[in-house]
């Protein structure tokens, strides 16, 4: 039985067994009760203690009763605490303060919602105010980070717009997108989550497991985070105004001056014997004028503002709920930048107690300027100027007054940020609208239907300049304009019946049926013109263009759904738990007779805390479940539209004394007409404890989720001729499988002035591969040869090359490492060159001898949240932590040895190898590298990407006594204060893609650190 | 009742959700009821037609050039750039992995797939009733390309898998390996089928496609490859005696870009400038100077130049290399100007070709063939649009099919004895009319010198036009009845000497990036580098171990 039945049995006994005793005479006390946002709270029951007087609060809170002082008055509500005060005075007020735990938690599951308590898969709940507290994110999902044990989110970039990855326990095919689905207030809304303003949040709920997540069917592979935006609720009204302002700041990294730049590309040539080729003289070092590029291109800092306010309340008959919210976000350069405005009404209609009625609307507005890239900031030339002399700048463009680089064919970066002025601006407007009609009948049915639609406009305008900098090399002769307009229009309607009904009190159970279906289609078009007559900026449109118009455009059935589903949840006297749920997907993506996919789950759950035996005599265990489920899910992500079909493509020759074009067709793609959905299998055990009326929370989970018919591209010989890329055609072939386990450990405080709490977990994922096709294996990142390399059995993505044993120090080092008959095996060596290993000892080095040289999956993520408060202080802080993942560091190849004359980091002059013992790690600079130092794909590459990252920091006081407002806050932010890390990179979070994660490509636009002060009001 | 309506509303839902997931494809052709008018059977060809040398440079156009580089016409040049797959070709150290080898093969590959299928969908089309002499031309025009692709293949790979037509995934486990013999016989025998339906000429609207001639000339070629000299005259013979083409009078004007489909031409690369489309030609590109849009790669070596100016071939030799060598003081400098010549070879177009444009490579000489001059350029030259230079390709001219008659001849009345013609009247006629255009006097010779003097000669006639690979592989020396090859590369052969030991080009040897590309290039060739192996990513399917 629940608390709150219990609580309603025990004032209902009291009232009865009192009722015919004759009141003490006394005094009468009367008071106001109000909520923690001081609100009047009306039915408040108010009880003399051991006596029979009783009174509830009316609708303004007011109460009065007849008792005798130094008697004790005890409050009671449903999801408060019991206050007991003793009668000092007439006059008692209180202000009630909320359970810390409320049992009574509701938690979203697809198509439905149920007691937290029931819940028998994997789901985490997080709060809207969790997420909240971080305004500086512009996509939720970035504060998700370190929250949920076994989700990993990888922030990798912190430029306007970026987007994180987000893996829920491991990946489940090597291709398509990684992320999981979301779904807010029980609409699809893809797999990116940038249009929603986190304010608008009440919950998250993330369905790691299949018996969760199955009745999301084939989209479901990934996860499911389910949204809950926020509702009106009766008798409540709030105005919240939310600000929030924010600098931003990247830390410079260390790179070379003009003089070390010169000392090291010298040096590449003395040491390649090319001495007289030089590029510098001693005189020129001497005198060296360094342009620091990053200081020019980048401002010290930059604005990140974040600016809410939201209406909420509702009557009987009527709720609403409205939020307004204005993101912005530039980048640190002088161009780039993101800003989002969303407003979101939620409407509810109570016709009677049968029948709902709501309307959710949501519009939005997006516009966006692209950030150019940070690698050329470093690789450029320091000894350039940013612009030509002036004399050579008579009579050039704003664009064409830059210096081409001196030494190497960097692109002048002020240049491209002059470009990126003008040359990209993208807008998107979009809106969801969701309806659902809710109907109670024959008292224990419900139906629901729910429609929802989602319109979007994306326009992206491109326009390329004309310019020249260096005419061969660094120029656009022809101004060029273009503007892609991408037209999304979706719907899904979903149509749920459900049962609800315990039978003699024990047997609870709660079915559901229903039919969904769903289509979204893009439309696109797509328009370019050259040679616009002037670089005026209200001519950069498509009808100014005088010359090789181009236009393109179709439409593309982005989803096409068809599914039938079912779920039976059953459970005896809440201690015994069984669900089943089913999902039977059509998808248009499958030829007819492999259309349909059926996918199932159950999990079972034995609430032990629920039994007599821990109730009674163990009663410190507030908690103690397990539980576990099976489930498939599917998957059909990597697949387009057409892969069941042989298609042809336009393709032009020529023919003619005249030459006339002639467009005719070629085969583009055979058909494989036996596709068919990739099936994910997915088992997991996990467990919950609660001590000390949950003050201390342990919880735990083991998974396994493997994936079978895996979509890949099964690449057939070349000379079957077939058309498609690399003769690769898609088909369900492979098998991978991610096992892991989670752990989250807890503990709050919230009695008295000082509240705290603290949460740790840790999650361990390993994702292998079972099969792959072709028998494997699998390759992947290519970087003049391929980077990582997945075979059967093996980790997937594992870096793949030559293992070193330091560098040779002399001549004799290098004498001594020979084949058996005393041959050289590195005869192109010079003392200062890496030693590379001979693993198989045949004598040679060659490719025989690569081996896996690291993994870029870390062998364990870990999050830690502390939160504390005293009075009206409050403190909150983040870690991350990421262990075990080796990163593959292209950067080296450039900032680590200068080549293509690019520069360095600073100190690279010192640390390479100049002489016997002055480096065993970084190779000697040399510009022929004959002994492809640099040039073979080996573990001088490879980093140590441990790291620990403060998350943010906040520190905020709240008003207690006001006026006029409701507890106003002000707090001050630190986003990504410190980051513990060895990697000498950039930044060491990084993703690619499954099999290309932890390569650092050197472009990336890491996150800044975010200085940022905000204010809550409530009126 | 209600069970009725129950059943009745299901029904609906399943038929209703049938209809909702038959989403047709939009936008895009696919090849269901394909091939039912003439104009799809016409338009399927146009990607036969342009699968021979592809869109994109590194599909196929850029493995021709690779492979020249391990001529002794040429060297890999652009030293600061080239990858090791480059390297690879250059200097005999192919491995089956090589990046830029598959490509070739795939791609050639992708087009006889291409070839089948229009093969098939012609065989079954009902345009066969509605217009049988289109469709008749066209299954010839598909042979004819298909022949090219597989003599393109048999040229390079020593034996290849065999397929004449489409094929499952279950079909392509029964195919294995077919030796040289037998490719030849599908290629000739493709070549004979095509020859009987296609015409002689088009209307100047089709000028382009294939015509009997050119598959002539293409049969003299294929029979060449295998020694069958008496079919091989026969059919030069045809093409010659046809007055369809003559010799172009300025040996210059040959490669001219703004000679298409000149007098002397029989089968060419069609282009032109096309902003949506890439019909272009990327060698002027992928040749061209560094500093002058160009990615520098097969520059031509001083043994080239040298051969000409051995023979005194001044015509030709500016016909065919920009050499930043000064004439005047015979001597090179460093910083003097490059001369490019006019077609005729005689006035200088480009007084002041600035040297520094030529940075970057091994031997500072441009391909003449492939260059052109500024006032030809299209505008957006070099910039995005390297792959839409509006420069036809020549795939067989009169020129090279003269000295294969020639070459014929002199088998035929050295090796087979079946010749009822003389030495003279190969010297008097085929090479007479060669050398005479180029201002050159007859060949003095007979016997064995006689057939090195017509290599020479097809050396000199053909430099830069992507033959020499070809031929150094498929000419045998008199001495040895080995190829040339033999006799070019290995640490004795005559280029590996030459540069090791005689060479004093002040490019080759002592610029600051003679270093960059060794100069004992060749020495690892050895017995069979003069085939390519098959891609590692095939040979597992066709039982090849390398």
């Amino acid at each position: 039985m629940t608390l709150k039945k219990i609580k309603y049995l025990h004032s209902l006994i009291i009232l009865i067994l009192c009722s015919h005793i004759v009141s003490a005479q006394g005094i009468e006390v009367s008071g106001n009760v109000t909520d923690e946002d001081r609100q009047p709270m009306p039915g408040v029951n108010i009880l003399v203690q051991g006596s029979l007087q009783g009174a509830v609060s009316d609708q303004d809170g007011n109460y009065s009763l007849q008792a005798n002082m130094n008697d004790s008055l005890i409050f009671s509500f449903i999801g408060y605490k019991d206050a007991i005060v003793a009668i000092q005075s007439e006059k008692i007020d209180m202000q009630m303060e909320p359970e810390a735990v409320t049992l009574e938690e509701f938690v979203a599951i697809g198509y439905g919602s149920i007691r937290k308590q029931d819940v028998t898969s994997s789901i985490t709940t997080i709060k809207g105010v969790e997420i909240n507290k971080i305004q500086t994110n512009g996509n939720f999902t970035q504060g998700l980070q370190g929250l949920a044990a076994g989700v990993q989110v990888f922030n990798t970039q912190g430029s306007p717009g970026a987007t994180p990855t987000v893996i829920i326990r491991g990946v489940t095919s090597i291709n398509g997108n990684p992320n999981p689905m979301y779904v807010v207030d029980g609409i699809p809304i893809g797999r990116n989550v940038n249009q929603i303003n986190s304010n608008d949040i009440e919950s998250v709920e993330i369905l790691k497991d299949a018996s969760a997540t199955a009745i999301y069917g084939t989209q479901a592979a990934n996860g499911v985070i389910l949204i809950t935006t926020k509702k009106g609720q009766m008798g409540r009204q709030e105005f919240n105004v939310d600000l929030n302002f924010g600098m931003q700041h990247l830390v410079k990294p260390e790179i070379a001056g003009a003089k070390e730049y010169m000392l090291v590309q010298n040096e590449k040539r003395f040491n390649a014997g090319q001495g007289e080729y030089a590029l510098f003289s001693q005189e020129q070092i001497d005198h060296a004028q360094t342009t620091d590029w990053w200081n020019e291109a980048m401002r010290s800092v930059a604005p990140v503002i974040n600016a809410n306010i939201g209406f909420l309340g509702g009557t009987k008959k009527f709720r609403y709920s409205l939020n307004a919210g204005y993101y912005t976000k530039q980048s640190q350069m002088e161009v780039g930048d993101w800003n989002r405005f969303t407003t979101r009404l939620n409407t509810e209609v109570h016709f009677n107690d049968n029948i709902k009625y709501g309307l959710n609307f949501n519009p939005r507005v997006e516009t966006w300027h692209n950030t150019p890239d940070i690698w050329s900031l470093i690789s450029m030339d320091p000894t350039t100027p940013v612009y030509r002399p002036e004399e050579e700048q008579v009579g050039l463009n704003r664009y064409s007054v830059f210096q081409r680089s001196y030494n190497n064919d960097t692109w002048n970066p002020m240049g491209t940020i002059e470009r990126f002025k003008v040359n990209n601006s993208s807008m998107l407007v979009g809106m969801d609208v969701n309806t659902y009609l809710n109907i109670r009948f024959l008292k224990d049915f419900i139906f629901n239907s729910q429609v929802g639609l989602n319109f979007s406009s994306l326009m992206e305008d491109n326009y390329d300049p004309e310019f020249v900098i260096d005419e061969g090399k660094e120029s656009n002769l022809e101004s060029s304009v273009s503007r892609e307009v991408n037209n999304y229009y979706g719907f899904v309607w979903n149509n749920t019946i459900s049962y609800l009904k315990t039978f003699a009190a024990v047997h609870n159970l709660n079915v559901m049926a229903g039919i969904v279906a769903e289509k979204g289609k893009n439309r696109d078009l797509w328009g370019y013109g050259k040679n616009i007559p002037s670089d005026y900026e209200y001519l950069r449109y498509l009808s100014a263009a005088t010359d090789k118009f181009s236009a393109s455009g179709r439409d593309r059935i982005e989803i096409g759904l068809f599914s039938y589903l079912g779920r039976a949840m059953y459970n005896y006297d809440e201690r015994y738990y069984v669900n089943v749920s089913f999902r039977r997907d059509g998808s248009y993506k499958f030829p007819e007779e492999n259309r349909y996919a059926n996918f199932p789950a159950v999990s079972l759950a034995w609430s032990a805390h629920n039994e007599d035996f821990i109730k009674s005599y163990v009663s410190w265990i507030s908690r103690l479940r397990i539980s576990g489920g099976w489930g498939q899910v599917g998957n059909q992500q990597p697949l387009d539209e057409s892969v069941f079909l042989t298609t042809l493509a336009k393709i032009a020759y020529v023919y003619g004394e005249d030459p006339q074009t002639v467009v005719g067709v070629y085969a583009d793609q055979i058909a494989n007409s036996d596709i068919k959905w990739e099936t994910v299998e997915d088992l997991s055990l996990a467990f919950d404890m609660g001590f000390l009326d949950d003050r201390i929370l342990f919880s735990g989970a083991v998974f396994s989720k493997k994936t079978k018919d895996m979509i890949m591209l099964k690449s057939f010989p070349f000379y079957s001729g077939y058309p498609n890329f690399e003769s690769m055609v898609w088909t369900n072939i492979g098998s991978i499988k991610s096992n892991g386990f989670e752990l989250t450990a807890g503990y709050n405080d919230n009695e008295g002035d000082f509240k705290w709490n603290i949460n740790i977990n840790f999650t361990h994922i390993e994702t292998r591969a079972i099969s792959l096709a072709d028998g494997g294996p699998y390759y992947d990142g290519w970087w003049g040869d391929y980077l990582t390399k997945t075979e059967e059995g093996g980790l997937v993505g594992q870096f793949w090359g030559y293992e070193t044993n330091g560098l040779f120090q002399n001549q004799a080092e290098i004498n001594a490492h020979t084949d058996e008959h005393g041959n050289l095996m590195q005869p192109n060596a010079k003392p200062g060159d890496v030693r590379f290993v001979d693993l198989n000892n045949d004598g040679i080095i060659d490719d025989n001898d690569k081996t896996y040289i690291g993994s870029g999956q870390p062998d364990f993520t870990m999050g830690l949240n502390f939160s504390a408060s005293y009075k009206g202080f409050d403190l909150s802080l983040a870690l991350y932590a990421s262990v075990g993942a080796d990163i593959f560091n292209t950067t080296k190849w450039e900032w680590g040895w200068g080549a293509n004359n690019s520069n360095t980091y600073a100190g690279v002059y010192e640390e390479a190898w100049h002489g016997d013992g002055t480096s065993n790690t970084v190779p000697i600079l040399d510009l022929n590298d004959y002994n492809q130092n640099y040039d073979k794909i080996s573990d001088i590459y490879i980093d140590n990407g441990n790291f620990l990252k403060v998350r943010y920091i906040q520190f905020g006081y709240t008003f207690h006594k006001s006026k006029h407002l409701k507890d106003p806050r002000i707090y001050f932010n630190v986003d990504n204060p410190f980051v513990f890390t060895n990697y000498k990179g950039l930044d060491p979070e990084l993703y690619g893609t499954v099999t290309t994660q932890s390569i650092d490509w050197g472009s990336n636009y890491y996150n800044p650190i975010i200085f940022s002060l905000g204010l809550n009001l409530k009126f | 009742m209600k069970k009725t309506i129950y059943i009745l509303v299901l029904a609906f839902l399943v038929s209703a959700c049938q209809k909702f997931l038959d989403e047709p494809i939009r936008g895009v052709q696919t090849v269901d009821n394909y091939f039912t008018t003439s104009d799809e059977c016409e338009s399927f060809l146009i990607g036969c037609y342009q699968g021979m040398f592809q869109d994109d440079w590194w599909k196929i156009q850029f493995v021709y050039l690779l492979n020249e580089t391990a001529t002794d016409d040429a060297w890999l040049s652009n030293p600061t750039q080239a990858e090791l797959d480059y390297k690879n070709f250059s200097q005999f150290q192919m491995t089956p992995q090589n990046d830029y080898l598959y490509p070739f093969w795939e791609y050639m590959y992708k087009n006889i797939f291409q070839c089948n299928m229009a093969l098939e969908g012609y065989a079954d089309s009902p345009v066969k009733e509605t217009d049988p002499d289109l469709l008749m031309r066209l299954t010839g025009e598909a042979k004819f390309i298909r022949a090219y692709c597989y003599f393109e293949l048999a040229k390079n790979f020593r034996e290849l898998p065999i397929l004449t037509s489409t094929m499952t995934p279950e079909e392509l486990n029964d195919v294995g390996l077919s030796s040289q013999q037998e490719v030849y016989d599908l290629i000739i025998s493709d070549l004979l089928a095509a020859s009987k339906v296609v015409p002689e000429g088009y209307p100047s609207t089709s000028l382009g496609r294939v015509t009997k001639g050119a598959i002539w000339a293409y049969l003299s070629k294929a029979y060449l490859y295998i020694e069958n000299w008496k079919a091989s005259k026969l059919y030069a013979d045809s093409v010659i005696n046809s007055g369809i083409y003559s010799l172009e009078p300025v040996f210059g004007d040959i490669w001219d870009i703004n000679n298409r489909n000149g007098a002397e031409s029989i089968f060419e690369l069609q282009t032109s400038y096309n902003p949506n489309y890439e019909t272009g030609n990327s060698l002027p590109i992928l040749s061209g100077g560094r500093e002058d849009h160009g990615w520098y790669y097969c520059a031509p070596s001083s043994h080239l130049e040298n051969a000409y100016l051995e023979a005194g071939d001044i015509i030709r030799l500016r016909a065919t290399i920009i050499t930043a060598y000064n004439e005047e003081t015979a001597e090179a400098d460093g910083v003097g100007k490059a001369s490019v010549y006019d077609t005729d070879g005689t006035t200088v177009a480009v007084s002041s070709f600035d040297v520094s444009r030529l940075r970057d490579s091994k031997s500072m000489r441009i391909n003449r063939k492939f260059y052109i001059l500024p006032e030809d350029r299209m505008e957006s030259y070099g910039h995005t649009d390297r792959n839409r230079i509006p420069k036809n390709h020549i795939f067989m001219r009169l020129g090279e099919l003269m000295l294969n008659r020639a070459e014929a001849m002199w088998h035929m009345i050295h090796t087979t004895g079946e010749a009822s013609f003389s030495e003279g009247d190969i010297i008097n006629g085929d090479l007479h009319e060669i050398r005479n255009r180029v201002d050159l006097p007859d060949i003095n010779s007979s016997g064995d010198q006689l057939l090195l003097d017509i290599y020479l000669e097809r050396r000199l006639e053909l430099a830069g036009e992507l033959k020499r690979w070809d031929d150094i592989r498929r000419s045998k020396h008199p001495n040895d009845d080995m190829p040339l090859i033999y006799h070019i590369m290995g640490s004795g052969g005559s280029f590996v000497q030459y540069n090791t030991q005689e060479n004093t080009d002040w490019w080759e040897t002592q610029s600051p990036y003679a270093s960059a590309e060794p100069n004992n290039k060749g020495i690892d060739f050895s017995a069979g580098k003069e085939w390519l192996p098959i891609p590692a990513h095939d040979a597992g399917y066709l039982g090849v171990i390398h």
